[in-house]
């Protein structure tokens, strides 16, 4: 992976409100054309994160390099070729959903027919001449995403932006992502605090927990951790589980049964005739799947809840 | 660039009271001056040197008020326009410069006024011509009369605007604005609310507690009025986006 393929790099950023630290020291990398999952449970740090990945607050330390460059200095430059959709939506509520989308056409100077072509890619064209603020917060949010897009952008920022979408909206949503990523080598950040979200679109993943990115890796790792256990329900298991840990058996002993992990069908024969040998009686051997949630959950902890 | 800010801001006041507003002052005034006229004719014929130095004057009871309240309105409406929808995080996202944005919003405000000062000056001809005046309408006496107030009131312009920018809530701009118009004037006439009233191109002395003299008020007005502009751009410049 060389230097060019990296578009978005922060090293370090951090950002205070007095004494909290809304973000602390967090290292991000996105590469070109993946789609990036920014996940973690609400005040995390996402939306933070993000506002200084556009210049809308200051850090408090550390830099932000977007396009190789710097965003301190070639701000206006790098603007140019993201598109944003930041947390709620943005709109001028006594203007139309066209009217939205025309100021911000005269301000980024591209062609009218951009307007037709987001709208269309949004599903707005047949609410295009309703003021704004009779739509609801699903066409709101989707016209926030045609916002971002009119600038035919080359990374997509979204914060949530599946908030206040149905079931159906929200699947409309990721589909549209998808497409971006695949059609137009679009590179895309897409943050959310529901793994579910991420998970069927994301190629990789940084997971933040208060302030702090506790992973960052591709999508398919941090699948691979939650490859299946095995469980044995056995009689004297606390004993059972010394038997085999004295002679060289990874297992331990939670409850009432012993757990093993990546056991193949090799050795989980070896190890019941193992017990059976050493007098113990197997009652029932079960492969046990980890959630992905699951995973996700561990890490960023349960208390701070979904 | 700028001349694109100006477009986006131009579509934005469409459908608001911003475009309403400054024709509502100028006809106000009529109103205003129509009533005063009917009911002391006399007086203030008899009061004044000459018909003009009369009529200008006796604007004063309005205009000067009018220019620093409607002023603060509508730096409030242009001010207030994206803290409503959220809309900040999107348009200081684009690639824009900061100092652009505010003043593309500067130059509309104060488009705004001049269209208030025009709809004023129409005004006070049509009034000149209904009470049947002598002489033929002074139609650049009457344009300076409304237009001088309106650069005088620049300094308060740059507050308000300011103030209307920063904060979310705009309750408090237009207890400023409103406040700094009634009672500013009355206690000292080197406060930026003072210079409206100080303007009047007539060469009379007022008497009472105002200064008038505009080759003082009006380069201090656009001095001063230069550097709080300056001040609110560095300010907005520096303002972090949350909402
Ligand atoms: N303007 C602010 N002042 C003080 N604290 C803030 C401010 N903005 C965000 N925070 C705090 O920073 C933390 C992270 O917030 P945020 O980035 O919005 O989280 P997320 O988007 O992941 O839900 C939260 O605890 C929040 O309360
Ligand atoms: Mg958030």
């Amino acid at each position: 992976m060389s230097e060019t393929d990296i578009v978005v790099q922060t090293k370090g950023l951090t950002r205070c409100y007095q004494k909290f630290t809304a973000v602390d020291h967090v290292d991000l990398t996105i590469r070109r054309g993946e789609i990036y999952g920014f996940l973690g449970p609400n005040g995390a740090g996402k939306t933070t994160t993000i506002r200084m990945l556009l210049g809308l607050i200051r850090s408090t330390s550390g830099q932000v390099k977007i396009f190789g460059e710097s965003l301190e200095v070639k701000k206006k430059e790098i603007l140019r070729r993201v598109g944003s959709l930041v947390e709620s939506p943005s709109y001028y509520g006594h203007l139309t959903g066209q009217e939205n989308l025309e100021i911000a056409r005269r301000i980024l100077g591209v062609s009218p027919s951009n307007i037709e072509h987001v709208l269309e890619r949004v599903r707005l064209t047949n609410v295009a001449d309703k003021k704004v603020k009779q739509y609801s917060l699903g066409m709101k949010q989707r016209l926030g995403i045609a916002l971002a897009l009119l600038g035919n952008p080359e990374i997509l920022i979204l914060d949530e932006p599946t908030n206040g979408l149905d079931p159906g909206g929200m699947q409309e949503v990721r589909s549209l992502i998808q497409e971006l990523s695949k059609e137009q080598g679009v590179t895309i950040l897409v943050s959310s605090h529901l793994l579910s979200e991420i998970d069927q679109i994301a190629h990789r993943v940084g997971i933040i927990r208060r302030g702090k990115m506790i992973f960052q890796d591709r999508m398919e790792t941090l699948r691979e951790m939650s490859r299946p256990r095995m469980r044995l329900g056995v009689n004297r298991v606390e004993e059972a589980t010394r038997y085999l840990t004295k002679i060289g058996w990874s297992v331990s002993c939670e409850g009432e049964h012993i757990w093993s992990e990546g056991l193949t069908n090799q050795e989980t024969a070896t190890m019941v005739e193992t017990l059976v040998k050493g007098k113990f009686s197997v009652y029932r051997i079960e492969e046990v799947k980890q959630p992905l949630e699951e995973i996700f959950l561990g890490l960023t902890g349960k208390e701070e809840g979904l | 660039m700028i001349l694109r800010l100006l477009l986006a801001e131009g579509l934005k006041i469409k459908r608001t009271w911003m475009v309403i507003l400054p024709m509502l002052g100028a006809l106000g005034i009529l109103a205003v001056l129509i009533v005063d006229y009917r009911l002391r004719s006399e007086y203030i014929l008899g009061k004044y040197p000459d018909t003009v130095t009369g009529f200008l004057l006796e604007a004063q009871i309005i205009l000067p008020i009018t220019i620093l309240i409607g002023g603060s309105l509508l730096a409030s409406l242009a001010g207030s326009m994206e803290h409503q929808g959220n809309a900040w995080k999107y348009v200081l996202a684009l690639p824009v410069s900061r100092w652009q944005v505010y003043l593309a919003k500067f130059l509309i405000l104060f488009f705004l006024m001049l269209l208030f000062s025009g709809g004023a000056t129409v005004s006070l001809a049509c009034l000149w011509k209904g009470l049947g005046l002598t002489g033929e309408v002074p139609w650049k006496t009457l344009a300076m009369g409304v237009t001088w107030p309106v650069i005088a009131a620049l300094p308060v312009l740059a507050i308000q605007l300011t103030l209307s920018l920063r904060m979310n809530n705009q309750s408090v701009p237009i207890i400023v604005g409103v406040l700094g118009a009634l009672f500013a004037p009355a206690f000292a006439n080197w406060l930026p609310w003072s210079y409206v009233f100080q303007v009047v191109p007539v060469d009379y002395a007022m008497s009472r507690r105002f200064e008038n003299d505009p080759s003082l008020w009006l380069p201090i007005a656009l001095g001063e009025g230069l550097i709080f502009f300056i001040v609110g751009m560095a300010l907005f410049q520096r303002q972090e986006v949350h909402s």
